[in-house]
């Protein structure tokens, strides 16, 4: 069995890495796929305490995680969508009307 | 106790910082840059994209994409009651309708608003 | 042996159930409605299923129904604060059918978020479990994204909801980690049980918790715009739609400061360090609020630099943490929606034709027309209140919580809080003065226009508001009362 702790790394890891992703890339569809990776960086770390715990709370609160992420990316796709009608770019460093 | 037991945790955030750093950093810093018309295209699952990116095509497509996205993630919530279904019983069963009930509303919703409309 | 919920723990979410009701039946108005006729419906419908739920609240207020395994409580502090959402709720409505039409916006399906929005908020208020919590959250974010990009045809609106929608779901990850580390330390997901477990083996002795809390603290400042993680709040405020930014400014906020009173000060040890972290955020927060709100060109975004400055005054509460406190808090909420949304409603109105937003809009606003003199009336209200001027909402929310800072020894901090008041003194101050003091800009501009049933309905609205604050000025000792009572029931 793989220890928790090994889990938690990874879990880590994948979280820093949508972190530094939201923060470094530049395209919108790549910073969304970052965030994604945060919230499933957050699941795997609620499995392992989970399985460590031996307690269901931390799995009923991925199936949540899970619904709230697709809503999430629906609406951001949606307004992604409705962005490049009107701008036919998906470079976040065009989009200038408002200052980052 | 605990507090030895994870303190290799915060380590490895700080070495997962560093590593995600130095990779993007090398991507960023080495790899070619190419900025261009092809570059903005929109992928087309290895097709070369071609006509308007406004084509009614296209936004009928994401649009039945989307949908789908999100009806298929509520079944998820199904999944817990299948496995418990005898012991949850009449109750589970009640609360399963209810949330079945909510979700054609919305499928009534989108229909009617015509976003399964092909054409 | 499994426990179901009963029907008697649908006590405590009547008001929310009749919201979710009134919500479906908004869209599906829209269904069978044809474009005019379901504009008028779906706002008067919103408006009804408010004040239905308010009254729902009022009869719950004092019963202290619990439910759902003690997740969802309806104790008199979130019944207040959700009173607060709902209130705005109704004010934004007003407002907005006047916006709408003026714009040509797209209205589908916008009562309804609104609605949704105040719904999850309420959860998110009432609910002591962070699951609930979160899910609350997110029913409110997700709706505000969208109306944040209801103009579908402005490139302002829509790259302000991408921001939002990407700084919220960023926000919202940092949340859920500090969340998992919490259940990871505590076996819980209930702030009771962590909140007793973390008594017993205090905050920073485990990094797991300690970690925990402050990965919170930065999913939760996020949504309150505390600096430094204020950066979205300027251009979302500015680039939304503005009935939608007075509702933000007003309803998420007050929304966020109940989620945060809940989580962080319902009897967690904090350490030495701690508090000396918050209060820097909290000096920081004010001072480059009211700093950047004095260089600003548009009134729409000193407002939002503004409404992060206000942020800073309740940090303040939070940082004394007392129950004085925190009953200043809920006040200083109901004050700010009030004034927020009032102030971000006068923008919403146009004036013969042409939307206000920078100063040199309102310069000579006053001697435009009787509809403009009783608009910068109105203003002038909400700015003196914004500032803290005596005998308006403002001021007695700020004393409050000045005090409240005062008596738990926190001397600097109040002096720092007032030297910022005395700051933001100039850019309210300055709103008046462009209104009455000078000449119109463009003296082209004039002609009767015809007041349609919709700008009325929305003035009348924001007259209401005006009232209000001034009542809450001049007479605030039932709701301080009231405040202060609600603080009794969330103290563990």
């Amino acid at each position: 069995m793989i220890p928790t702790q090994h889990v938690l790394i990874l879990s880590a890891v994948l979280f820093t890495t949508g972190v530094l992703g939201v923060m470094l890339r530049r395209n919108v569809i790549v910073i969304f796929m970052s965030i994604e990776l945060m919230l499933n960086a957050v699941n795997l770390s609620f499995v392992a305490f989970a399985r460590a715990l031996d307690s269901m709370t931390g799995i009923i609160f991925i199936f949540f995680i899970i619904v709230v992420a697709a809503a999430e990316a629906v609406v951001g796709l949606s307004i992604i969508l409705s962005i490049y009608r009107n701008q036919k770019t998906l470079n976040v460093d065009e989009f200038n009307w408002l200052k980052w | 106790m605990l507090a030895t037991e994870y303190f290799p945790i915060l380590i490895l955030i700080v070495l997962g910082l560093v590593f995600a750093t130095v990779f993007t950093l090398a991507g960023i810093l080495l790899g070619p840059k190419s900025r261009g018309k092809d570059k903005e295209m929109p992928f087309e699952s290895g097709f070369a994209s071609k006509g308007l990116v406004g084509q009614r095509y296209d936004v009928k497509f994401y649009m039945t994409a989307l949908i789908f996205l999100i009806f298929d993630v509520e079944i998820v919530f199904l999944y817990p009651w299948a496995v418990k279904f005898r012991e949850l019983g009449w109750f589970g069963f009640i609360e399963v309708c209810f949330f079945i009930l909510l979700l054609l509303v919305s499928l009534t919703y989108v229909w009617k608003k015509g976003a399964l409309e092909w054409e | 042996m499994i426990t179901f919920a009963t029907v008697s723990d649908l006590m405590p979410i009547i008001p929310e159930l009749i919201l979710t009701f009134v919500a479906i039946l908004v869209l599906i108005v829209d269904l069978v409605g044809t474009q005019t006729k379901y504009r008028i419906t779906a706002a008067v419908l919103s408006i009804f299923g408010l004040c239905i739920a308010i009254v729902a609240e009022i009869q719950l207020f004092g019963e202290n129904y619990t439910g759902f395994f003690n997740t969802v409580v309806a104790d008199e502090y979130s019944i207040l604060f959700e009173i607060i959402y709902m209130i705005t709720g109704i004010i934004t409505i007003m407002i907005s059918w006047h916006y709408i039409a003026e714009n040509k916006m797209n209205f589908r399906e916008y009562y309804a978020l609104i609605l949704f929005a105040i719904i999850g908020m309420m959860f998110m208020t009432s609910s002591t479990d962070l699951l609930l919590i979160f899910i609350g959250l997110e029913i409110m974010s997700i709706s505000s994204y969208i109306l944040v990009g209801m103009m579908r045809q402005s490139v302002k609106s829509n790259e302000a909801a991408l921001k939002y929608l990407m700084l919220g779901a960023f926000s919202t990850g940092f949340l859920l980690y500090g969340i998992s580390l919490l259940y990871g330390a505590t076996a819980s997901t209930k702030l009771p049980e962590i909140v007793s477990h973390l008594q017993e083996h205090g905050v920073f002795n485990n990094p797991l918790t300690g970690f925990g809390l402050a990965l919170l603290v930065i999913g939760v400042g996020f949504k309150v715009a505390i600096v430094p993680f204020h950066m979205w709040t300027p251009d979302v405020y500015s680039g939304a739609p503005t009935p939608v930014t007075a509702f933000m400014s007003a309803a998420a906020k007050a929304a966020g400061f109940a989620m945060l009173i809940r989580i962080f000060l319902t009897g967690i040890p904090y350490a030495e360090r701690w508090d000396n972290l918050m209060w820097l955020i909290t000096v920081l927060t004010m001072t480059v609020g009211n700093v950047m709100a004095l260089k600003q060109i548009s009134i729409k975004r000193m407002l939002a630099y503004s409404s992060i400055a206000h942020a800073g005054y309740v940090m303040v509460a939070v940082v004394a943490g007392s129950e004085a406190a925190i009953s200043g808090i809920i006040f200083y909420s109901l004050a700010y929606a009030l004034m927020g949304v009032g102030a971000f409603g006068v923008l919403s109105i146009q004036s013969k034709g042409r939307t206000l937003e920078t100063y040199d809009d309102f310069t000579g606003y006053a001697s435009q027309g009787p509809k403009e003199q009783v608009m910068a009336f109105l203003m002038s209200i909400f700015m003196l209140s914004l500032l803290g001027l005596p005998l308006t909402a403002g001021f007695v929310g700020k004393f409050q919580i000045f005090y409240a800072a005062l008596d738990a020894g926190w001397v600097w901090l109040t002096v720092i809080a007032a030297m910022n008041s005395v700051i933001s003194l100039f850019y309210y101050l300055r709103v008046i003065v462009c209104m009455y003091m000078k000449d119109p800009l463009d003296s082209a501009v004039d002609g009767n226009e015809q007041p349609t049933f919709s700008s009325v309905f929305a003035i009348s609205g924001l007259l209401g508001t005006a009232i209000a604050v001034l009542y809450l000025g001049v007479f605030p000792n039932r709701f301080v009362e009231l405040a202060q009572l609600s603080v009794k029931t969330i103290s563990f």
